[in-house]
């Protein structure tokens, strides 16, 4: 055995550097009736030769693609090598990058992957992010993109070359986060945002380039291992969680503080990469100014402002950064221009926050009430004059939300004193309401504002008695003439809570009033927040839009949503949410393309928020649902499988949300011919929807509606008919006696158990 | 960023630690560790507008851990356990990315002397990491060799250090494995 092993090395040292000639003699000679040795031999000879041609190839000069010729390599990679090319048929003359993919990444996945970067770059045009000219196939089909070719230097490099002052730095880095912010709105991660993938050409033109990680948003996530350079990488790429864009403002953060400081915050003083990706999953970056060595002009200069954007930009938590590169970009330029910026350190809601994750309290608690925080900070801190005054509130807030969550060892016996972690929201915001009439005494705007939100989530959640005891004490403080913004919201909300018990005209009515509140406090010239005024008139076109259709008047509102949610960049929540109410409106319209092309590009915006907000799921099954109703039923399945956990995990039993996405489920089942397992199912929720829901007739109408169906089809039509003839009543009591609905379940009684 | 000169620095290192400086035990097994995660991220041989190949840093991370919790006694068990790892994160990315798909029949993939393991097509690399096991039982230290030019990433000259043996007798041991390495992976060797 040993022996043989020698052998054949021995003799394959021989004979590789022969010509062929001179092999087959050696061979000959040394293999004598040996076939085995001298097969196994003239395959190892063959195989290097084979990679001896490959080094060759790669070495070699000028190769031609299409009308494009190369010049010289400029770069190898991993999956392609990167060309300097020209045009060569005359046309005129062009110079670009020519990428190829290498011969030996040519399998089904590799392919798949370039194929992607090439259509994200067809997706993408900006000035500022390199250009996709041609691709294609070669002659021996090697898949190949021709792109801009940008003649620049890093830009790191370029502002060291070019002695760059701050303020320059800042405005080129400002071009990057309009670059960046334009793939996001063609939902495109890039997900390796550095200085080294960052030109900058002579005359100062700012490149992003290399989409060769870049992911679509709304393409399927199955990827979760994301390519990535340990220094620059968000703490969730390093451990391998969902990519999203704050990844991206993450990247942006790290390149900004290296523009500025020369340095980066982890793995300095000669550590290695190792302790590098410790430090950015473990630790809280030091500011910018801190760095060792920096001027003490710069030093200054980067105190404050600067600090806390970048560190902002740059925490560990996801949900903390920027919620768009936009909004980076805005600080900035609001620090440019010596304005007040977003980012603040150590301001009360942090720490409020710091308290509520010290105590691990679920995570859904301190996302709801930090939404209630920043609502309620950015309603007040629009009015500067009343500085002080709302530094007083916003203490008084801080003080309430510390013993509402906090252990209390004091005088307060809150939920998380009896139930330490294991504490829920609902007691939590159950226990808030209780005592927050003590708690806020003599302030009864602020008090006011508190139930707002309050109510708001309680009603969300399907807690809609108790959401709305909150929300008319609310209204109750409220002055409608002297706070018309505040009114319409609390207006709004309840609104929303009657939407949500299924009592669709109450619910008009006090939109309608909240509508006109919402005109009052425009006139008056109040803030009203953006995503609040969003959000009612999201909730206002549904409540119109259900109890009369597509109407012009719905359309209005959604587009008005749609306009408040924009202010807040398309990456926001409330534009994600109007987007989808506008893509269904379209649907519904007849538009399909169009309208499931927004529905879906809304889901996509959504599923890429971190943490992933409720409405995804709500999306994703009203995604299902619609898809359904067109008769796609294997793609509806697959749609409305997931959200049951989500939402079952999130709404109260009795919740109109949890009963629609169930009723959903059943009415596949009607449709899949799935007869018998459906119809007991419908009668269950059929009561439940009279015992929960009581203004919801509507509701139990589709559930005996459905019921219906299956009995006629499965051979009892007298049961059928009966339960069709309830659901034509209870939609009668809505809708009209001669509403379209009334009309097409009177057509099926009379076609029940014929076929 | 993962400087050129670090394996020289590593066989100097290697040689303090020999000699039971504790402290240079440890700056061996950071930079082996860097090395490792630039070549699993694919930025040693990476240039500008290049793309990297797939990226592995979080199982790097987790994986080569390991690296710091084991004491060890000699350098060739140091990095057979290192190549070891790398190959397991090679081999389990290949298999995630690859999830049994295999379409369109095999391609043959030379092994050119510069062809970086990491930049392999998945189904390659599973089939290579099976190679390289039958070529472990037939030769171990030309296994070791493999191991540290193409899943470490060292240089031939770097190599010949760590070995103790001469450029030339790495590379024609290196030429060897390969061209059998090659006709396993593309061939019909059973």
């Amino acid at each position: 055995m040993r022996q043989q092993w020698e052998d054949l090395r021995a003799l394959f040292d021989a004979a590789w550097p022969l010509s062929a000639g001179e092999r087959a003699q050696l061979l000959d000679e040394r293999c004598g009736s040996d076939t085995r040795l001298r097969r196994e031999l003239e395959k190892l000879l063959e195989a290097h030769d084979e990679g001896e041609a490959e080094t060759a190839r790669r070495a070699s000069g000028t190769r031609r693609f299409g009308v494009w010729e190369t010049i010289e390599l400029a770069g190898r990679g991993g999956m392609a090598e990167v060309y300097l090319a020209r045009r060569v048929d005359g046309q005129h003359e062009q110079r670009a990058a020519l990428k190829v993919m290498a011969r030996s990444m040519l399998t089904v996945d590799y392919m798949d992957r370039f194929r992607r970067e090439r259509e994200i770059l067809a997706r993408l045009e900006h000035p500022n992010i390199a250009r996709l000219f041609d691709g294609g196939l070669s002659e021996s089909g090697e898949p190949y993109m021709v792109m801009e070719y940008v003649d620049g230097a890093r830009l790191d490099d370029y502002c060291d070359q070019h002695s760059l002052p701050l303020a320059a730095r800042l405005r080129l880095f400002l071009t990057l986060c309009s670059a960046v912010e334009s793939a996001h709105r063609n939902l495109i991660l890039h997900r390796d945002i550095k200085p080294s993938n960052v030109l900058v050409t002579h005359d100062g033109t700012l490149k992003l380039v290399d989409f060769g990680t870049a992911r679509r948003m709304d393409a399927d996530a199955l990827e979760t291992m994301a390519p990535l350079t340990p220094s620059f990488a968000s703490p969730e790429q390093l451990r391998g969680e969902s990519v999203t864009t704050a990844s991206d403002v993450y990247g942006l953060g790290m390149t900004l503080y290296n523009l500025v400081t020369g340095a980066l915050p982890f793995g300095r003083g000669g550590k290695s990469a190792y302790q590098a990706v410790q430090e950015a999953v473990e630790r809280t970056a030091p500011p910018p100014s801190a760095m060792p060595g920096l001027s003490s002009a710069l030093c200054k200069e980067l105190r404050g402002d600067l600090d806390n954007i970048i560190l902002k930009a740059i925490e560990r938590d996801p949900a903390r950064r920027y919620a768009s590169a936009i909004q980076l970009a805005d600080d900035i330029t609001r620090h440019l221009e010596k304005r007040p910026v977003r980012a603040h350190r150590n301001t009360w809601t942090y720490r409020a926050e710091r308290f509520v994750a010290r105590h691990r309290v679920a995570v859904v608690l301190s996302a709801m009430l930090a939404i209630t925080l920043l609502a309620s900070a950015a309603a007040w801190s629009v009015e500067a004059r009343q500085a002080r005054l709302e530094a007083a509130r916003s203490r008084r807030l801080a003080e309430f939300l510390t013993h509402v969550m906090g252990l209390g060892y004091d005088t307060y016996s809150g939920p998380m004193r009896t139930d330490g972690a294991s504490a829920r929201v609902l007691d939590v915001m159950r226990y808030a309401s209780t005592n927050l009439q003590r708690e806020m005494a003599g302030q009864p705007d602020l008090e006011a504002r508190v139930r707002a939100d309050i109510g708001h989530s309680l009603a969300e959640l399907g807690l809609t008695a108790e959401a709305e005891e909150n929300l008319r004490r609310g209204l109750a403080l409220v002055d409608a003439r002297k706070d018309p913004a505040l009114a319409a919201e609390l207006t709004g909300y309840l609104a929303r809570k009657s939407f949500l018990e299924g009592d669709l005209k109450g619910s008009e009515k006090e939109f309608r009033e909240a509508l006109r509140l919402l005109r009052a406090a425009r006139q008056a010239r109040q803030t009203v927040p953006a995503a609040v005024e969003s959000l009612l008139l999201l909730n206002a076109s549904a409540a119109v839009g259900s109890l009369s259709g597509a109407t012009a008047e719905m359309e209005a509102l959604i587009d008005g949503a749609m306009a408040s949610g924009r202010t807040l960049g398309e990456s926001s929540a409330a534009y994600a949410l109007a987007l989808a109410n506008h893509g269904f409106l379209r649907w519904g319209q007849g538009k399909a393309q169009e309208g499931e092309g927004e529905v879906r590009r809304a889901l996509g915006i959504q599923e890429a928020m971190h943490p992933r907000p409720i409405e995804a799921c709500m999306t994703r099954q009203a995604l299902g649902d619609r898809i359904m109703s067109d008769g796609r039923l294997a793609e509806a399945a697959a749609l409305m499988s997931e959200p049951h956990v989500c939402l079952d995990r999130a709404f109260v039993p009795g919740s109109i949300i949890l009963l629609w996405a169930r009723l959903s489920w059943l009415e596949w089942l009607v449709r899949s011919g799935r007869l018998h397992e459906a119809i007991g199912p419908l009668s269950v929720i059929e009561k439940e929807i009279a015992q929960q829901l009581p203004k919801a007739g509507w509701l139990r109408a589709e559930a005996l509606m459905w019921r219906g169906r299956a009995q006629c089809k499965s051979g009892q039509p007298a049961e059928g008919v009966e339960a069709l003839r309830a659901a034509s009543g209870l939609l009668g009591a809505t809708f009209g006696a001669s509403s379209p609905g009334v009309k097409s379940v009177e057509a099926r009684i009379a076609g029940c158990g014929t076929r | 960023m993962v400087s050129r000169s670090e394996p020289t620095e590593v066989t100097v290192l290697l040689r303090k630690w020999r000699g039971g400086d504790e402290h240079a035990y440890d700056h061996v097994v950071s930079s082996v560790y860097d090395r490792l995660v630039a070549i699993a991220t694919g930025h040693i041989s990476r240039e500008r507008h290049a793309t990297s190949p797939s990226a592995l840093v979080s199982e790097a991370y987790l994986r080569l851990r390991e690296l710091k919790r084991v004491e060890w006694k000699d350098r060739n068990h140091f990095f057979a356990f290192a190549s070891l790892q790398m190959r397991r994160i090679l081999v389990e990315h290949a298999r995630h990315r690859n999830a049994g798909k295999r379409e369109g029949g095999r391609e043959r993939i030379p092994l050119s002397p510069d062809t970086a393991w990491s930049e392999l097509p998945g189904a390659a690399l599973m089939d290579l990491d099976s190679a390289l096991d039958s070529l472990t039982e037939s030769d171990p230290q030309l296994a070791h060799l493999v191991g540290l030019r193409y899943l470490m990433g060292y240089s031939i000259a770097e190599i010949s250090l760590l070995t103790a043996s001469s450029d030339a007798t790495v590379e024609r041991h290196l030429r060897f494995a390969r061209a059998w390495l090659s006709a396993r992976l593309n061939g019909d060797t059973a």
